[in-house]
């Protein structure tokens, strides 16, 4: 049977391959974007069940200057929901402003304080968003508005 | 008869009145400057725990990893070196910040506790560049130092720990802003007239300096704005620690990006001048 797709946006890269080994260890195909230019990229090109990402984030040279790094991650959540409602989505953040939690579960995402919960934790958690869930096979079509 | 009391008391109520509400605007505004200075303390302070438990983070995760018992030997050694670099920077950053706090006052070197000692720059550099090149494999970055432009350096009298830092920084600095695939390079240079002092240049190629940023640049907690949208973790503070110790060495330190798009960080340190000092502080045993 097919892996189920995870993509990780996480421009410090330690982080990223930490969850990427644990994910791959656990059966998932794994993407890997740094920026929210590259996520967004790779979502038009590849299916994906799940996104992990974190809020801040270089926002990469196709959105240079539209908005800061600071809460680049939530810009990228917000276009992610517009475009592929299907697709679940995770959100790290080492700032846990409850206004900014907030603001990231509207768009339908489960929040995580970084780093704070041991690594298998979160996997626990993307195996439960997950399960029942069909690996994605094709680019999801995406909803224009 | 009136006396002098009388009179003084006539035109007080006028002074005082005037000297009462100068003196609560300028309790206003040392209040707001208060206020000001502990929004910044409180900024450092939530920076400096960013910065010091991201690393630390990443590393907890990769050792959960190594625990897992499916990683093959490859995949763990690469957990393994991963953790090197976390540790790496975990280190560093905690020294920015004990060195943020030694060096905020107005010090001198003497103030500081440490021995002065003859220190190899060659030696130093190279181990720097060896500790810190793991974290420039995932982009491809070499750090390269040229052993033969140091050979006619004499040992420069220093602190050891201050000299690493400054190095440490701006090494740091270049693997962060340093485009994929660069080479960043360091190499040093006597005087070449009679001033006994040598250079030391890191050289990279990415994220320059704008000229109209060269003034700011050693500014506590400057960051020009590529750097920090390209890099949105960052304290700031690695320039202006490293400007600070480089002046009680009594040296200098210049950045700037030439037209070629190469940043360059100069740093001139005196070779002797600091020696008759050394000699009246304990000497480091050898």
């Amino acid at each position: 049977m097919a892996p189920k797709t995870v993509m990780i946006v996480d421009d410090e890269q330690e982080f990223l391959d930490a969850l990427a080994d644990a994910l791959d260890f656990n059966g998932y195909r794994v993407l890997r974007c740094s920026s929210v230019a590259d996520a967004m990229h790779t979502l038009s090109a590849e299916p994906v069940n799940l996104v992990s990402v974190d809020i801040m984030l270089t926002p990469g040279d196709a959105y240079a200057g539209r908005f800061g790094s600071e809460r680049a991650g939530l810009h990228l959540i917000q276009m992610i929901r517009k475009r592929y409602p299907k697709i679940r989505l995770f959100a790290l953040s080492v700032v846990t402003d409850p206004s900014l939690i907030t603001e990231i579960q509207s768009y339908g995402a489960a929040f995580f304080k970084k780093g704070e919960a041991p690594l298998r934790t979160y996997l626990e958690r993307i195996d439960k968003a997950l399960s029942g869930v069909a690996p994605a096979t094709s680019v999801p079509k995406r909803k224009w508005r | 008869m009136r006396s002098d009391h009388d009179e003084t008391q006539q035109h007080e109520p006028m002074r005082g009145d005037a000297e009462n509400e100068r003196l609560k605007r300028r309790v206003r505004q040392l209040e707001g400057q208060l206020a000001e200075m502990d929004r910044q303390r409180i900024e450092y302070l939530q920076n400096v725990s960013h910065q010091l438990v991201a690393p630390l983070n990443a590393l907890k995760w990769h050792v959960e990893n190594i625990t897992n018992a499916r990683m093959g030997v490859d995949r763990a050694q690469k957990a393994l070196r991963s953790i090197y670099s976390q540790a790496t920077i975990a280190v560093h950053l905690a020294k920015n910040f004990v060195f943020m706090s030694n060096l905020e006052g107005d010090h001198s070197l003497a103030d500081l506790r440490e021995a002065l000692e003859p220190i190899s720059l060659e030696r130093l550099i190279v181990n720097l560049a060896d500790d810190f090149q793991p974290l420039g494999w995932h982009r491809n970055i070499q750090i390269e130092v040229d052993p033969a432009s140091f050979r006619e350096i004499p040992d420069v009298i220093g602190m050891k720990p201050l000299l690493s830092q400054v190095f440490s920084n701006l090494i740091e600095n270049a693997l962060k802003y340093s485009a994929e695939g660069t080479t960043i390079t360091v190499t040093g240079k006597p005087s070449t007239d009679n001033s006994d002092s040598a250079t030391v240049c890191v050289t990279n190629c990415g994220i320059g300096i704008l000229p109209e940023d060269e003034a700011n640049l050693w500014g506590r907690g400057f960051r020009g704005e590529e750097a920090r949208n390209k890099h949105p973790s960052g304290t700031g503070f690695g320039l202006y620690i490293a400007k600070k110790i480089v002046e009680l060495h009594e040296g200098a330190i210049e950045g700037f990006t030439d037209a070629k798009e190469r940043t360059h960080f100069v740093v001139t340190l005196r070779i002797r001048g600091l020696e008759g000092k050394a000699r009246q502080w304990p000497r480091k045993p050898s």
